[in-house]
């Protein structure tokens, strides 16, 4: 049984951290962190000492990620944020998706338009993970009501699942390096559940 | 050649707080190729990873965007000022 539970909550405004005992009787709230600054999505990594990691997407400024190693008291950017190679043509617009990965210092991160990036080092540094970003029907997607995005990795090993509005499902079975549409079964009303040993 | 470059406060964090600096560049693409080099996040804050100048952010030679003279490739002379604004909107 936890000691405390700790909650991120992703808004328009910024990322609001709640916190409770056990008995989850009653939430202290801090935040908004990343302040004014849409959140699309947070992970509470718990795979080591506790980090928790945010999207912080600034219409104006662009895309960052924020950190916070003291379970959401204070935040920073990481060293870097995803971002399409020069030569791709892409501009980020949106980070949707954040998750971590195998290792330690595994990250994934789905973005809009739809592409898929991958830290190593924790968010210190991304790559574009062309098996997917590049896929032969990438250019081919086109965006649902909330855009063109990657709103949805799941990880099982080494089985990624992605989720691309309007794009579908797709799966890779060899820890992202290639990927396939999975499309067959996941109509309406089926879902995916992945669990994490 | 001096350039006077203003940054706004929301990203003097990427410049230890300054709300100015000095450069020499022959043109606005050049000021931000050095940013690109000196202040990699001030850049990326300013354009995206295609090189673009951000939709919301307006660059500004003295007194007129650089969208109605040559854009990035507009020409500085010694005492121009480049001013990075933010647009507004609200209602």
């Amino acid at each position: 049984m936890p000691e405390r539970v700790i909650l991120c909550i992703g808004t328009k405004k910024g990322l609001f951290v709640a916190e409770a005992s056990q008995t989850r009787r009653s939430f202290a709230l801090r935040g908004p962190f990343g302040s004014g600054v849409a959140v699309y999505s947070a992970l509470i990594d718990t795979r080591t000492a506790p980090r928790l990691y945010a999207s912080s997407c600034n219409a104006f400024f662009g895309m960052k990620v924020l950190l916070s190693t003291d379970l959401g008291k204070k935040f920073k950017e990481t060293k870097s944020a995803p971002a399409f190679p020069k030569e791709d043509g892409r501009a980020l617009a949106n980070i949707w998706s954040l998750e971590a990965g195998d290792s330690r210092q595994d990250l994934w991160c789905g973005v809009e338009p739809a592409a898929l990036f991958r830290s190593r080092d924790g968010g210190g540094s991304w790559e574009m993970v062309p098996g997917i970003s590049n896929h032969v029907h990438a250019r081919k997607w086109q965006p649902g009501n909330g855009g063109l995005c990657m709103h949805t990795i799941l990880c099982d090993g080494n089985r990624v699942h992605l989720g691309i509005s309007t794009g579908g499902h797709y799966l890779s079975e060899d820890g992202g390096v290639t990927f396939t549409a999975a499309l067959r079964r996941t109509g309406r009303g089926e879902r995916i559940v992945c669990t994490r040993s | 050649m001096s350039i006077t470059v203003y940054i706004p406060a929301a990203l003097r964090d990427y410049c230890q707080g300054d709300s100015q600096m000095m450069l020499s560049a022959a043109s606005v693409r050049a000021v931000l190729e050095q940013l690109e080099r000196s202040h990699p996040l001030l850049y990326r804050s300013v354009c995206d990873e295609t090189g673009a100048v951000r939709r919301h952010i307006n660059l500004f030679i003295n007194t007129s965007h650089i969208r109605d003279l040559e854009g990035l490739d507009t020409a500085l002379v010694p005492g121009d000022v480049v001013t990075i604004l933010t647009a507004v909107s609200g209602g």
